[in-house]
């Protein structure tokens, strides 16, 4: 009789994980979790928790329960390994060190309801990824360009490790050469950035964030 | 050749003690990709063996001979190197749901009691 019911645990465990449409299933299933990105990472394309997240960057994560009969409780972040993943916030995680830990749900009485593991990778390269006006991907930004007068592009500065991107939302900080050849705006939406062509020189642009920075030889055509 | 049947058989029975109540863990979840998180519970061998990868959180259940059944408890010795929190699980009475945290890099034993028995288990969070 015990057997039978534990058997029947192990199966409901097996087969309690959700299908991940829409964020990332926890270990039973009953809490779907994503991320909250500031910009349009590709890493959060999906809104899935599918890629590392970077060392030194922070996520806002979104919990979805799936437990019929009840809404969400009140729910804590907690960390298995605080030298790698701290919670400064209720719904926030702070990638601290490489490494891996999980994640937990917790509950109103300290009860885990459930959990996801999570990766910290360092970067190893930013990238600035243009958008259109629609939120869609255009393409990785070469690293010379020329603009007409007038020209006005939308970008996102991305953490990539291996080629992999990133998760994370970080403190970025940018310049221009020539300011009034190339002005960067920071767009209302975080972590977008819309570089203006202002008029004809050349401006060399410039991103810095996670330790790293990224240049952009911009000519500005008449 | 009756008496001999009657004598073995006798024999046997005065050998076979009464099976011994116990307590013993099992995985609910896995590790996640290049990770450890096993349980071993040989009775055989009285290994009783949990190793984790440190961050890893292992789903356990709790499962006991008692009758009637009664709620399992379970005490980390080192709370710095292996946390232990109580799962809710739908569908459950998850009073024998636990989750083992994998703190800290070390050794450390988990107290595992029920009514009927109790058992130490080794527990080891290695580095990944």
């Amino acid at each position: 009789m015990i057997r039978l019911a534990l058997s029947s645990i192990l199966m409901t465990a097996a087969c309690g994980a959700g299908d991940g449409l829409g964020g990332r299933p926890g270990e039973f299933g009953q809490v779907e979790a994503a991320p909250e990105c500031g910009a349009l990472s590709q890493a959060c394309i999906g809104q899935g928790l599918d890629a590392p997240i970077a060392k030194g960057s922070t996520l806002d994560i979104a919990v979805e329960y799936k437990v019929a009969g009840s809404s969400g409780p009140p729910t804590l972040l907690a960390s298995a390994n605080q030298a790698v993943i701290t919670t400064p916030g209720p719904t926030q995680i702070s990638a601290i060190a490489e490494g891996m830990s999980a994640v937990m749900f917790v509950g109103p009485a300290g009860e885990v309801i459930d959990l996801i593991h999570v990766f910290v990778q360092k970067s190893s390269e930013l990238r600035i990824n243009r958008y259109d006006e629609a939120g869609d991907l255009l393409g990785r930004v070469q690293s010379s360009s020329q603009l007409i007068v007038g020209d006005e592009i939308l970008v996102a500065v991305e953490p990539f490790a291996g080629g992999q991107p990133l998760l994370g939302n970080f403190d970025l900080t940018y310049a221009s050469t020539a300011a009034p050849v190339v002005t960067i705006v920071p767009d209302p939406v975080g972590g977008w950035y819309r570089v203006i062509a202002r008029s004809a020189g050349m401006a060399n642009v410039s991103f810095t964030a996670l330790g790293l920075d990224v240049s952009w030889q911009i000519e500005v055509l008449p | 050749m009756n008496h001999t049947v009657t004598l073995i058989a006798l024999a046997s029975l005065a050998s076979c003690d009464p099976p011994e109540d116990y307590v013993e863990l099992a995985n609910l979840s896995s590790a996640p990709f290049a990770s450890k998180a096993s349980i071993e519970s040989d009775s055989a061998r009285d290994a009783y063996v949990i190793e984790m990868s440190v961050g890893v959180a292992l789903a356990t259940a709790c499962w006991d001979t008692c009758y009637p059944d009664k709620l399992c408890k379970l005490t980390s010795l080192d709370t710095d190197t292996l946390g232990v929190r109580p799962l809710y699980r739908l569908g459950t009475s998850n009073a024998d749901d636990f989750v083992l945290v994998a703190q800290k890099v070390g050794t450390t034993t988990l107290r595992v009691d029920s009514a009927c028995a109790s058992q130490d288990y080794v527990v080891r969070v290695v580095a990944r």
